[in-house]
């Protein structure tokens, strides 16, 4: 066994390994796990305060401690692999578990070593099933059984599915991302017909997927973390991933130390800006812009990477002047519109895992204008381009059968050049030289990253930011290259087949049987679902994995106007809730360390089971679902312990499987390393191949945007602007939330072990703004705009933006002196993002004041 | 001279501040009460989490902190009772909890602020370096925590180990080494 990895400076850049061995991280060379305590005179020294400790992949457990094993499923998408020890039946202890072929990644956050305080506190648990007796909101429950709870959820629910199963919703966030948990109330409203939510719009991670989808198809797509020892420069760019995706971070370091330059662009000197070589203050809001400067300064400068363009892009593409949409031909005329079929899957793209899609059908009617016959042929792809058969003009105006038409780099380039450095400056807060210098730097790097983060689209027009970064990316040539992309990250799937394979790597059949088909609404409309009834009543809702009232936009608007208009709310949750407490009746949940569950992590399968005895009368989501399916006629597809339905998922011919063994693999290790060895790549659309746009190319031009004029990456104001207007001079601070190390949403909030890094939410703010409004260092200070307030301390630091006030996420009502953060936040509908898919919720869009309370 | 001479380099220039290191110190050596043995401070600042300077030219840094493992260390040679005493195979400083006192002389010698009292058994306690962790060849439990690799661990008296490498380089430097107590904990 390798179990002799040295904890050497720097890493080597070892991508794809699949030894399936278990490394632990020491730091004796040559040495084995060898007790040596004896030879070394512990023994005789007098008791130390910590105990003896469970030694995995050999040495036995001692002091009566158990290994155990859980992947922490709360949404950082890190999923890291946790080694617990258990003694007495407790929890007691959290480590990094290993990654087998990765061991460079194993890892376990603050957050998570901590967790297992909170978790196994019986006062901060929902431990029995409760009916609320009081208002709601009153926080006034009875203890009832789970027989009870039951039989009155079912008879509300039965009345609800006789009249309109539509009617019954069922919302399961992510507040535990393993298979069984997260789809368990999904996959019930399904063999109901219920509703069901698409999350992403309300929860302001839509943006990201949205920017995403325009350009490159697909609406994840990032490389390798490590595949940053190939850059010179990496711009992380509103992205905090020292304190949001913490198992990522040992990279960057490895990155910087091989010579790597790091620049951090955020309103806030983020964690992640402590190691990073410079830092970017940057307005919020304001990140397009900086990209269409940063594009515009290298076009001007005749720097960008005209053969990518062509060759990858729809850069070339010919754009009708008439109607601006893509000029189409089949059979060698123009036609109107195409009539191919459109992509394949015309479903959700906020809750589906990352896939790689096709090209759009209707992919051969595109035009570019070919420079060799001087003449229109259809767009090749990128291999017929580069054996240089065709050359396609990136500039250029033309006439084709009558009708006039542009290239579609001609409409960036036109959208790109009032963003003058000047102007980009003064948009974005940046001095003009340093906006010279980082578009200097970026196009000089060769190659130079960008790591893209949520931070950046939470924001009105919120797929503005990715995808406007995403272009510069290519622009700059650097979409494909080792050490280059413009990547969004936040879970990995890989799909790639086994050759002559046919199968599935799971067993997902039976799970995804479900007889009838649930409702899915975008998760935008729900507030007018619960006050309009439209596009769906919601008269009994069923709320799991979800802290809704928290975590959504505008909580004063969620309690006076969505909660009381609906009939029966149930929660399903570990904790006692702000939404638990707004509940009919409230049911307790597992967390991670008490049920089974999968994760499927190519290339790795990781498996929860139960630690601990679950807290109190608490059960798993597939349990309480099971209960619910028997009294109201769908028993028949919740057949399943969660433990059988785990088996059945990983009981496939599958070669994934050929070396799995239950016993180790799952109950000892907790971690199994696929042995066919699939493999995420380590850097996406290489060889410009990959994209699953309609047009197969990267997609910077977007037809479906042309009504609302979004067709090319532009920077549009924010909803509520600092810059101008009534609401400006009445509220001129923009409030933003950042996810920090403290919590990754409500669920760790004040773990106790946390309470030394920071016992309560505090409001950065720079002195410039504080000394205006004689606010000190300290001071309680009222933050507050029309729709409502929060009563907080003021923490003044030069590391935030002047005009910009921040606080962290998370915090819960009984945290603050006064008031809640998500008071002041607004849930208003982009119509150009219903159009494409559904708003995304601006967070961090929003305008207040601060004076001193 | 110890046999072994366990020591420390901690990178302040990738360390993000996100006290991963004292929260795993503190979970999973069970440290009782109030008691922390690994803590937090600015490197170049009052207030931690403020950066320092004037924006936009500002600094976010951190120094964190734990028992230094002395040469010459001042919680030793100033407790009445000898419960805090050094290791000669180990280097490592511990308090002999059945001895202690609980007189808190060592928590205000130590130029770190590394003692520090356990309030639930009225006793000090301190950083062991995870000495039994350690005999088994394992690291601490902070520097296997450590997200940012900012924490090498080994023997300074190796030729071979990092920690040696660093400090003979010149890169890493002891903290107020004006204290003399000859410290085995070094910063980058």
């Amino acid at each position: 066994m390798n179990e002799f990895e040295t904890n050497a400076v720097a890493h080597e850049p070892e991508y794809f390994t699949r030894d399936g061995k278990l490394t632990r991280r020491t730091f004796v060379k040559g040495v084995g796990a060898i007790t040596v305590a004896s030879a070394l005179g512990f023994g005789a020294q007098a008791a130390l305060p910590g105990t003896v400790h469970a030694s995995e992949g050999g040495a036995s457990a001692a002091g009566g401690e158990r290994a155990v094993h859980a992947v922490c499923t709360v949404n950082c998408t890190s999923r890291c692999h946790l080694h617990g020890t258990v003694r007495d039946g407790k929890l007691v202890r959290v480590e990094p578990g290993d990654m087998p072929g990765r061991p460079g990644y194993a890892n376990a956050c603050l957050r998570s070593m901590s967790y297992i305080q909170r978790l196994q506190d019986e006062n901060a648990r929902v431990m029995y099933p409760m009916r609320r007796t009081g208002e709601r909101g009153s926080g006034e429950f009875e203890r009832i059984t789970w027989d009870d709870a039951i039989d009155e959820i079912a008879e509300k629910l039965n009345a609800v599915l006789a009249k309109d199963p539509q009617a019954a919703s069922f919302y399961s966030f992510t507040g535990d991302l393993g298979k069984l948990s997260w789809e368990a109330p999904t996959r019930y409203a399904a063999c109901v017909g219920a509703t069901t939510w698409d999350i992403e719009g309300i929860m302001g991670d839509h943006g990201a997927s949205m920017g995403m989808t325009m350009v490159f198809g697909t609406h994840r797509g990032a490389h390798d973390s490590r595949d940053y020892l190939n850059s010179k420069l990496l711009l992380v760019w509103g992205r905090n991933v020292a304190d949001t995706h913490t198992s990522e971070l040992r990279d960057y370091v490895a990155a910087r130390k091989n010579g790597c330059k790091i620049i951090v662009i955020d309103p806030r000197q983020c964690s992640t800006a402590a190691m990073a070589d410079e830092w970017i203050p940057i307005r919020p809001q304001t990140d397009p812009a900086l990209a269409l400067g940063m594009m515009n300064w290298i076009i001007g400068n005749d720097l960008h990477a005209k053969d990518k363009l062509v060759e990858e892009s729809v850069a070339p593409y010919l754009v009708r002047e008439d109607d601006g949409a893509y000029l189409r031909m089949v059979d060698g005329s123009v036609v109107a519109t195409a009539t191919g079929a459109r992509k394949d899957d015309e479903g959700s793209i906020g809750t589906a895992p990352a896939a790689q899609g096709k090209a759009g059908a209707d992919a051969g009617t595109y035009v570019i204008w070919d420079e060799l016959t001087g003449a229109a042929v259809p767009a090749p792809d990128a291999a017929a381009i580069k054996v240089g058969g065709v050359r396609p003009a990136l500039s250029g105006s033309f006439t084709v059968d009558g009708v006039e038409c542009r290239t579609a780099f001609d409409h960036l380039k036109d959208a790109c050049a009032p963003y003058t450095l000047e102007r980009t400056g003064e948009i974005c807060g940046i001095d003009p030289s340093v906006v010279e210098r980082l578009s200097r730097e970026y196009i000089e790097a060769q190659p130079a990253g960008i790591r893209m983060g949520q931070g950046m689209q939470r924001v009105y027009h919120s797929y503005s930011p990715f995808r406007t970064v995403a272009t510069l990316a290519m622009v700059a040539g650097y979409i494909g290259v080792l050490g280059g992309g413009a990547s969004h990250a936040g879970g990995t799937a890989t799909t790639k087949p086994v050759a002559g394979y046919t199968g599935s790597v799971y067993d997902f059949d039976d799970w995804s049987n479900t007889g009838k088909k649930a409702n899915l609404v975008p998760s935008s409309k729900v507030y007018a679902a619960a006050v309009d009834h439209n596009p769906v009543p919601i008269d009994f809702l069923w709320i799991a994995n979800s802290n809704f009232v928290n975590m959504s936009p505008d909580s004063n608007r969620i309690i006076d106007e969505v909660i009381p208009a609906i009939d029966f709310i149930v929660t399903v949750d570990p904790w006692w809730t702000w939404t638990a407490k707004y509940s009919d009746i409230v049911l307790p949940a597992c967390t991670y360390w008490e049920h089974w569950d999968l994760i499927d992590r190519s290339p790795w399968a990781m498996f929860n089971q139960p630690a601990i005895e679950p807290m109190g009368e608490s059960k798993s989501d597939v349990e309480i679902m099971t209960l619910l399916a028997k009294k109201t006629g769908v028993e028949q597809y919740w057949d399943k312990t969660d433990e059988e339905w785990i088996r059945q998922f990983v009981s496939t011919d599958h070669p994934a499987w050929d070396d799995f063994d239950w016993e180790r693999d799952v109950v000892e290790r907790g971690i199994y390393s696929r042995s066919d060895g699939i493999f995420d790549s380590a850097i996406v659309y290489e060889d410009g191949t990959g994209y699953s746009t309609d047009t197969g190319k990267f997609e910077f031009y977007t037809e479906s945007l042309l009504p609302f004029g979004e067709e090319v990456p532009t920077w549009l104001p924010p909803c509520e602007d600092p810059r101008e207007g009534e609401l400006a001079s009445k509220y001129p601070l923009v409030y933003i939330q950042y996810h920090d190390r403290l919590n990754v949403h409500t669920q760790h909030i004040l773990n106790p072990a946390l309470e030394v890094v920071q016992d309560e939410p505090l409001l950065q703010i720079n002195p410039v703004d504080a000394e205006a409004r004689g606010i000190s260092h300290g001071d309680v200070v009222r933050v507050r705009n029309d729709r409502g307030s929060m009563k907080i301390r003021a923490f003044l630091t030069e590391g935030i933006i002047p005009g910009a006030v921040a606080t962290q996420s998370g915090w819960t009502p009984d945290h603050f002196i006064e008031g809640c953060y998500q008071n002041l936040t607004h849930h208003t509908i982009c119509d150009a993002e219903e159009a494409y898919s559904m708003t995304n919720t601006a967070f961090y869009d929003v305008l207040v004041e601060v004076e001193k309370a | 001279m110890t046999e072994r001479r366990y020591g420390m380099v901690i990178d302040t220039q990738h360390c993000v501040g996100c006290q991963t290191c004292t929260v795993s110190c503190k979970i999973s050596n069970e440290v009782p009460g109030s008691a922390h043995w690994n803590h937090l401070e600015s490197l170049d600042g009052e207030v931690l989490y403020q950066s320092t300077g004037t924006f936009p030219r500002t600094t976010l840094a951190f120094r964190p902190l734990l028992c230094n493992h002395c040469d010459n260390p001042a919680c030793v040679n100033n407790c009445p009772s000898g419960a805090m005493h050094k290791d000669l195979a180990t280097g490592i400083v511990s308090v002999n909890q059945d001895v202690c006192i609980a007189c808190g002389y060592c928590s205000w010698v130590c130029p770190y602020g590394a003692p520090s009292m356990n309030d639930v058994d009225h006793v000090m306690s301190k950083c062991t370096f995870c000495a039994e962790r350690v005999a088994e060849g394992v690291e601490p439990y902070c520097v296997a925590a450590c997200p940012a690799n900012a924490r090498v661990f080994g023997d300074l008296n190796d030729p071979e180990s990092d920690v040696r490498k660093l400090v003979q380089s010149g890169k890493a430097q002891a903290y107020l080494p004006e204290m003399g107590t000859h410290p085995s904990v070094y910063y980058v």
